[in-house]
């Protein structure tokens, strides 16, 4: 976003402020602070173990962060005033926070055990309890949009990887989410089957829908990103928009990161 | 033959007895042992542990010696069994032992990621159990649940050791008194296998529509597109 309309943008949709995170024992997040503006895409790269895979899911607290905080369309998330001060939110409470911000996986994580389009209506139905022949209909349009309406009543282990990563999207997208996590989505997918997914990824960034994602496609990060973090050592270690970060690295980790040989 | 045919009603009692003396100590130990599996997955090793010695105990006890302390043994505590009533505890006992690390193993089997995936989508603890695990899991354990059963049947002839009146019990019981003992044990053996038989056919029908749930969802290279 330039300087000249920030002035008028809305407050960001989502914050991290100083996200600490140790597994065991090990600092894998040390102090992550960024924010999100609505309509934007911010993309995370950094090399394997930098902790971009853990920040994401802090980010809808499917990993509960140790500290920090994330405020979530001016509300912070994860925290409930309790009679003795604050106290973290059980997991029911994260449940409804999670349906706003949806997430893609590496390894796609269908449910096997349904087709393509039974994987899509099934939140939809038994998390929002809407009405069946509705979220149907909108499946079939989602279907559509990612172009697998062929696949409509395919079974995960019947479909490519790159479909499969298709209906997972589709899958996000049917819980209408404000937000869409995106973690290292095209990385276990052969080059031809990349970019079918990363078209579909264009074309919702160019809709106007709010990513977060993990990337090693340079490429893709430079074409849809409108800020990228950097992290290395659990932290962010550059930041800012592609055309410069990507092209004129100031730190020499991400000189190094960006000479490292691809692959 | 003249002795099947004399002691009939007295052969079909005995293994309606057996049937479905079988049929509630599986339904029983089927539905408890995947509670448990499900008790101890949900709370860890405070549930699981003490459950791992029990089944620990009781899958490696023999039939018999769980058998006679149910009838002889918990007398001596208060409780006064009949032979059939001791008898079903005691392969409850066993059944569950069995089942429990069925559907332990079961658990295991799903991969957490698929969990995960649920959760993201807002699915509590319970609609996440009841849609997206169990239903793999039954598909996962049903070649051990019907390995296990098919088998478990053979061990009720070990309750005609407390007179209990099922198949091998009057069997036994008729050779006393007859000169075929041959033609009565083959008839005895044909009943407990066909008891099994069904089961195991029940699975080649049943398995063969739970298959999708049995194959993982490849990451990666692609499949049949």
């Amino acid at each position: 976003m330039d300087v000249a309309t920030a002035v008028a943008a809305p407050p960001p949709i989502l914050e991290a402020h100083g996200i600490v995170k140790t597994i065991g024992g090990v600092a894998i997040l040390r102090g992550v602070s960024f924010k999100v503006e609505e309509g934007s895409v911010v993309a995370i790269i950094g090399a394997s173990g930098s902790g971009k895979s853990t920040l994401l899911r802090c980010l809808n607290l499917l990993v509960i962060p140790d500290d920090g905080q994330i405020v979530w369309r001016g509300n912070e998330v994860g925290w409930t005033q309790g009679k003795a001060g604050w106290v973290r939110q059980k997991e029911r409470h994260l449940l409804t926070y999670r349906t706003e911000i949806g997430i893609v996986f590496q390894s796609y994580n269908l449910f096997p055990h349904m087709t393509a389009i039974e994987n899509i209506i099934e939140a939809p139905i038994v998390v929002r309890r809407r009405p069946r022949d509705e979220v149907v209909t909108e499946a079939r349009h989602l279907l559509a949009k990612v172009r697998l309406s062929h696949r409509t009543d395919a079974y995960p282990h019947q479909m490519s990887g790159g479909e499969q990563q298709r209906v997972a999207i589709a899958r996000a997208l049917a819980m209408r989410p404000r937000a869409l996590l995106l973690d290292e989505i095209t990385s276990a997918l052969d080059p031809e089957l990349k970019g079918e997914v990363l078209a579909v990824v264009k074309e919702l960034a160019i809709e106007g829908m709010t990513m977060i994602l993990v990337s090693h496609e340079m490429d893709f990060v430079r074409q849809v990103a409108d800020q990228v973090l950097f992290m290395a050592n659990g932290v962010v270690c550059e930041r800012g928009r592609p055309q410069d970060i990507l092209v004129n690295p100031q730190t020499t980790e991400l000189q190094k990161f960006l000479n490292a040989p691809v692959g | 033959m003249d002795v099947i045919v004399a002691q009939f009603p007295l052969l079909c009692a005995a293994t309606w007895l057996t049937i479905w003396m079988f049929v509630l100590v599986t339904a029983i130990s089927t539905l408890l042992g995947a509670m448990l599996a499900v008790a101890a997955d949900a709370f860890g090793a405070p549930v699981a542990t003490p459950l791992a010695v029990y089944g620990w105990i009781f899958r490696g006890t023999p039939e018999l010696i769980v058998l006679l302390a149910c009838y002889l043994g918990l007398p001596a505590l208060g409780i006064n069994l009949d032979p059939v009533e001791a008898a079903i505890l005691a392969f409850t006992l066993i059944g569950v032992a069995f089942q429990f690390e069925i559907f332990r193993g079961g658990l295991a089997g799903i991969n957490r990621q698929q969990r995960e995936a649920a959760r993201a989508l807002g699915m509590a603890w319970n609609v996440t159990m009841r849609r997206i695990v169990l239903p793999q899991v039954f598909a996962i354990v049903l070649p051990a649940w019907t390995t296990f059963s098919a088998g478990f049947i053979k061990a009720f002839a070990v309750a005609s050791a407390i007179s209990v009146a099922e198949i091998m019990g009057v069997t036994r019981r008729l050779m006393a008194i007859s000169n075929e003992p041959f033609v009565l044990i083959a008839f005895a053996g044909a009943i407990y296998a066909a008891i099994s038989s069904v089961l195991m056919i029940a699975e080649l029908l049943t398995g063969r529509a739970a298959k999708f749930g049995a194959r993982p969802v490849s990451p990666g290279k692609g499949g049949a597109a």
